[in-house]
């Protein structure tokens, strides 16, 4: 998925905020006695009875699942959408519209597992006008994959529904998709290989049902406007419904009365778009948001809060570089990059500790995580010395220059500065800075034309947790998703009999297999896996993080969120520990 | 009284001239060296070569003092170059506007119109992508997207100057057009635009930070007055003497150029003598 | 006068038409594709990025590109934003009156106050205030808009509680702190000029004359003194006046106040060039409006210009 949801931090100047936040043991414990209603912003209390979450927000495009690129919003979209399956607790497929999770076990899924059957639950349109049907949904993978639509998730799909491919490619209509309505209730999808993990895949935001007469109503400025509310009702099928869109001020989501499922406890949910995180927490303080971000330079002060939530996000960052032109088509020559930081002070030094060190691929929460792997590339000077002296370049001569390559703020100079005087140091390298702006930053890794040259940070987030979408996906060889151009057909071979592999346990044994041929090979300079921190204000009632939620903490379930009921009834002044507490 | 300013003004501005120029001899860090002590206050020793750093060091361990020399350095030169471009430029259009007026004034100013109403970040961005974070770049960008403002001023004070008896007669007695421009009109409106190239001045370095703060100004590695309060500015919260150091520098020399314009003004107007 | 005016219109449209003809150049020139609406996400298949750029025209060369904008802006239609739901006309009605409620406001503030903190200051030259005047004023010019917006946040919101962090239209509080910062900048750059204006006239032959003709000292300063002092302020007062009204992207972005400043910036860093293309169109006529009423009011204060 979006590599690097840590780059949103990168966006603060313009449309991002800061990531994300919490940690896995939820209930804060409530206490009335230090948290009291804000003095001046009569629209943050709830006098009236009315439940209003007031969170950090940032400004976006749409709020078109289909379309959906990026962790944060997708997760956003869960309040407004369902699809087939959701995310437990526990981030296993779970039901939603779909009654029950197929299994071979209970006849959902064929023998052979190329074909999947979900029965439909009744389940009505936020609109009260109908219910989701299995139509519904064949309208919402057939947009997925509609190459003229665009989506950057279109090809998620290539390769494992059949025809998906060819459809992209444009080779095939739409139609052949093979996602059909066998009546109704029930939807039938054929694979071409027996993807186990395909059920995670319909737990994700792209299956979500969307209504093909809401979506192509007329009158709309443009085919994406379809999800502002300021065109017409957004139909939806989620606890909550879009009712306004003040855009670059606020976006509110208020509870859909016509919910299938649990009613939301939530009677608004209100994200506010604030850029810079020094003011979302001076607004945090004034107790005009109860769920933000916070300055990165503050976390070792705040680090001791009970409001702060931290998790780890399923990602993992590296240093890439391409392993195809020369000097980086050297094995040792990346060894001796990889040797050569120093990753605890980098920690330190240039993420303020918020993020945490790691040297394997897969991160904590995908299954095959281990964190002793790759330990034998971390820092050592010595090693790194001899690694680039055995590759031919003692002491750094005879090395071309090397870009560094980053993105034009001052996290990404800070961090460049950092790394010019590490391989100074350590390799006796001068590396060249290049600071680019975001946006053709980004894009250098969707174009291959546009691709950049010498060394850049980069990452890899999860679209659902398995290793399926980590290792043939990300590292097979001319696959999209190889920024680096890494190429070894023993990895290939391994990585796609494991993919098509219906035994869990022996899949299990063939990634690792892979993934230990992937460290070893050194296609990248593994450096960290990021975390999420947001500042939860403590009347905020059971909030679920998740790897997969973006930073949108607790928007995996969005429908438990509760507001503890202010039984002093507002209006006092605020009282000086909470407001003094972290200046 | 008006000596005392121009003296104490000049004392200022040519203190931090002569410590921006001798900075690499004056502290034993350059800019990007990298020490131990991260985000130390100011005034902390470093105990491995018991070397103070008085003004702190910031958050990869560089001597902010240090950073503060080689930026105000960088920033005086940029400051002063796009100055002089600016008013340049904008000096020469507005005289020639105001003066020969008609056809002539129409269309510089029809030029100036263009100028004004062009969005100058998107100037900069172009100027960026074309030559990179470049000190090229952000002059250029800066010295075609800011002398209108003088331009129009300058042709504003020659609209008012040029009815004056002393220009009609220069005029009547046979005068060349340069010579009147040059030697009766200029002397007669070079206060305010002695003022206004003072004025431009912190809006120079302030249009600098603010290309620094859309991330489109010069390249980053190099400290700038504007880059150091863009850097101080992510540690505000934690560290706000980080900021506050390039701020006070800023406004020492933003405060001295104009109390020296102001008295410049003052003393070569013939009038107020 | 009328004649002048007409001639200034006239004018206006190949003015228009140079600034709308150089940013399209410019912004085209700049990488970045705005068919790409999430860079860095999975690659999107080469039949999406040309089918997007079939839909907004992007595929044709530059110039046809620009003709037909132009066929569009003449019938008042800027087109539909890249990256936002809405027309750029919504985009601008809906965000103008926000930006110009705060300039308007910060205009009459930076006047109210400006003016006569320039003349007291130009009266009593060399004075104790007019020194703390000149050093304030530096102060604020000096430092930039974030950094007093995040101490004047902590102050007035954080420590005293008397106006709220973020922005709510409907809460009058809350327009307190970006009307004060943005006004306390217009007040420091009206009061110098507004002193070095008047200073020169102080010093001027004909003041002396009035002053030996032993009028008082009120009657000089009205009737000379002000008007001629104010002219260079006139000049300031068009391109300020335009400036201020289409907002301050870096208050606005701090604040979150959905502005016109705001909504350029992310045009500029979206490539949202129909966006962009609007925007700075709707700057130009404002800039030239405001432009010629500075001109058309000259004469009227200084009867020895003529309009021409």
């Amino acid at each position: 998925m979006n590599k690097l949801h840590f780059l949103a931090l990168l966006m603060v100047i313009i449309a991002g905020i800061s990531s994300p936040g919490v940690q896995s043991n939820t209930v804060k414990a409530v206490s009335h006695d230090t948290f009291d209603a804000g003095m001046v912003n009569s629209s943050a209390t709830n006098s009236s009875g009315v439940k209003v979450l007031h969170i950090q927000g940032r400004e976006y495009s749409r709020f078109d699942p289909q379309m959906t690129a990026n962790n944060a919003q997708a997760t956003l979209e869960g309040a407004l959408f369902r699809g087939l399956l959701r995310y437990d607790e526990n981030s296993n497929p779970a039901p939603s519209i779909a009654l029950e999770v197929p299994t071979i076990a209970n006849g959902g899924i064929s023998a052979d597992g190329l074909t999947y059957i979900y029965k439909l639950r009744e389940w009505k349109w936020s609109d009260g006008k109908g219910v989701v049907t299995a139509q519904d949904f064949v309208y919402a993978f057939q947009r997925l994959v509609d190459p003229k639509a665009g989506s950057p998730y279109g090809s998620l799909l290539n390769g494992i529904v059949v025809n998906a491919t060819d459809i992209q490619n444009g080779k095939q209509p739409v139609s052949s998709l093979g996602v059909k309505a066998l009546d109704d209730k029930t939807l039938q999808v054929t694979l071409v290989k027996p993807a186990s993990y395909f059920n995670a895949i319909a737990s994700m935001w792209i299956t979500y049902a969307v209504r093909k007469d809401n979506v192509e109503r007329t009158g709309l400025p443009k085919d994406s406007s379809w999800t502002d509310p300021a065109y017409g009702v957004v139909v939806g099928s989620g606890p909550f419904i879009i009712t306004k869109w003040d855009h670059n001020k606020e976006i509110v989501f208020e509870r859909n009365p016509n919910y299938s499922g649990t009613p939301a406890k939530l009677d608004d949910i209100d994200q506010i778009v604030i850029t810079d995180s020094k003011i979302a927490y001076a607004a945090y303080q004034n107790n005009e948001l109860d769920i933000s971000g916070f300055p990165s330079d503050l976390f070792s002060t705040l680090k001791s809060d009970p409001a702060l939530h931290q998790y780890k996000a399923a990602c993992t960052n590296y240093l890439g570089m391409n392993n195809v032109n020369p000097p980086f088509d050297n094995k040792l020559v990346r060894e001796a990059f990889s040797y050569a930081i120093d990753r605890d002070t980098r920690e330190h030094v240039v993420d303020n500790d918020i993020n945490v060190k790691q040297l394997s691929w897969l991160p904590e929460g995908v299954p095959g995580y281990d964190p002793s792997l790759g330990t034998q590339f971390d820092f050592n000077a010595d090693k790194a010395k001899k690694a680039l002296a055995d590759a031919g370049y003692p002491d750094g001569k005879g090395l071309p220059e090397i870009t560094f390559n980053y993105v034009s703020s001052s996290d990404g100079q800070k961090t460049a500065d950092w790394y010019k005087e590490q391989f100074k140091d350590v390799l006796n390298v001068d590396l060249k800075l290049n600071p680019i702006d975001l946006k053709t930053y980004l894009e250098s890794f969707n174009d291959p034309a546009k691709r950049l040259t010498g060394l850049y940070e980069w990452g890899w987030c999860a679209d659902y947790l398995h290793p399926s979408d980590w290792m043939q996906f990300v590292f097979g060889t001319n696959q999209a998703n190889n920024v680096v151009g890494y190429s070894n057909p023993q990895f290939d071979k391994v990585s796609m009999a494991a993919d098509a592999e219906l035994d869990p346990k022996k899949a299990a044994d063939e990634y690792r297999q892979a993934q230990e041929l992937l460290i070893a090979d050194v296609p990248v300079v593994f450096l960290n896996t990021p975390t999420a921190t947001k500042l939860v204000k403590p009347r905020v009632l059971n909030l679920t993080p998740n790897a997969l939620d973006g930073g949108v903490i607790g928007g995996f379930f969005w429908e438990n969120i509760d507001l503890a009921v202010d039984n002093s009834t507002s209006q006092a002044a605020l009282p000086t520990a909470v407001a003094t507490k972290a200046q | 009284m008006r000596k005392k300013t121009v003296i104490v003004s000049i004392v200022v501005i040519l203190f931090w001239a002569i410590l921006a120029l001798l900075a690499d001899q004056i502290v034993p860090f350059n800019y990007h060296q990298m020490g131990a002590l991260l985000n130390a206050p100011p005034g902390a020793v470093d105990p491995a070569t018991s070397y103070v750093h008085w003004m702190g060091t910031d958050n990869l361990g560089r001597d902010i003092f240090s950073r503060l020399l080689s930026g105000t350095r960088l920033s005086l030169t940029i400051c002063l170059a796009a100055d002089l471009l600016i008013t340049f430029i904008g000096v020469a259009v507005g005289l020639v506007s105001g003066y020969f007026g008609g056809a002539v004034d129409n269309l510089l100013m029809r030029i100036t119109d263009i100028m004004f109403a062009f969005p100058g970040l998107v100037f900069a961005m172009v100027m960026v992508a074309v030559l990179g974070r470049s000190i090229e770049a952000v002059l250029i960008a800066l010295g075609i997207s800011n002398w209108v403002g003088m331009a129009r001023l300058v042709r504003g004070q020659v609209l008012q100057t040029k009815q004056m008896d002393y220009v009609l007669a220069a005029h009547s007695l046979g005068a060349r057009p340069l010579d009147i421009m040059i030697h009766h009109l200029l002397p007669n409106i070079l206060g305010p635009i002695l003022v206004f190239s003072t004025l431009i001045i912190p809006g120079i370095v302030t249009a600098e930070a603010a290309l620094a703060f859309l991330n489109i100004g010069v390249d980053p590695s190099l400290p700038t007055l504007g880059g150091l309060i863009n850097y101080g500015w992510d540690s505000i919260s934690s560290h706000p003497t980080e900021i506050a150091f390039p701020i006070l520098t800023l406004a020492m020399l933003t405060l001295s150029f104009t109390l020296l314009g102001d008295s410049l003004s003052d003393a070569l107007d013939p009038k107020r003598r | 006068m009328v004649e002048y005016a007409a001639r200034r219109m006239i004018w206006m449209i190949p003015v228009l038409l140079a600034v709308s003809l150089i940013t399209f150049t410019l912004i085209h020139l700049v990488p970045g594709d705005p068919c790409n609406p999430d860079p860095g996400q999975h690659p999107i298949p080469p039949i999406a990025e040309s089918s997007c750029k079939e839909k907004y025209g992007l595929d044709q060369p530059l110039f046809i590109q620009y003709t037909h904008y132009l066929a569009n802006v003449l019938q008042g239609d800027f087109g539909v934003s890249l990256f936002d739901s809405r027309t750029v006309n919504e985009i601008i009605v809906d965000d103008f009156p926000v930006s110009a409620a705060f300039g308007l406001g910060a205009l009459l503030i930076g006047l109210g106050l400006g003016i006569p903190l320039g003349l007291y200051c130009a009266a009593r030259r060399n004075s104790t205030i007019d020194r703390l005047c000149t050093v304030l004023t530096m102060l604020i010019i000096a430092t930039p808009s974030f950094v007093f917006a995040i101490l004047l946040i902590f102050l007035f919101a954080g420590t005293l509680h008397l106006v709220t962090v973020l922005f709510y239209r409907d809460q009058w509080q809350s327009w307190l702190l970006p009307l004060a910062l943005l006004g306390m900048r217009i007040v420091a750059l009206v009061q110098r000029f507004v002193r070095a204006g008047v200073l020169e006239i102080l010093y001027s032959d004909y003041i002396r004359t009035a002053h030996s003709k032993g009028l008082k000292q009120t009657t000089v300063y009205v009737r000379h003194v002000l008007r001629n002092g104010l002219l260079p302020l006139l000049t300031l007062l068009g391109p300020l006046a335009a400036d201020l009204l289409t907002g301050s992207f870096i208050i606005e972005s701090i604040f979150g106040i959905p502005g016109l400043g705001h909504a350029f910036v992310i045009s500029v860093v979206e490539r949202d060039y129909p966006l962009l293309m609007g925007v700075t169109l709707f700057f130009a006529l404002l800039l030239f409006t405001f432009n010629l009423i500075v001109d058309l009011s000259y004469p009227l204060v200084d009867p020895r210009m003529a309009y021409r």
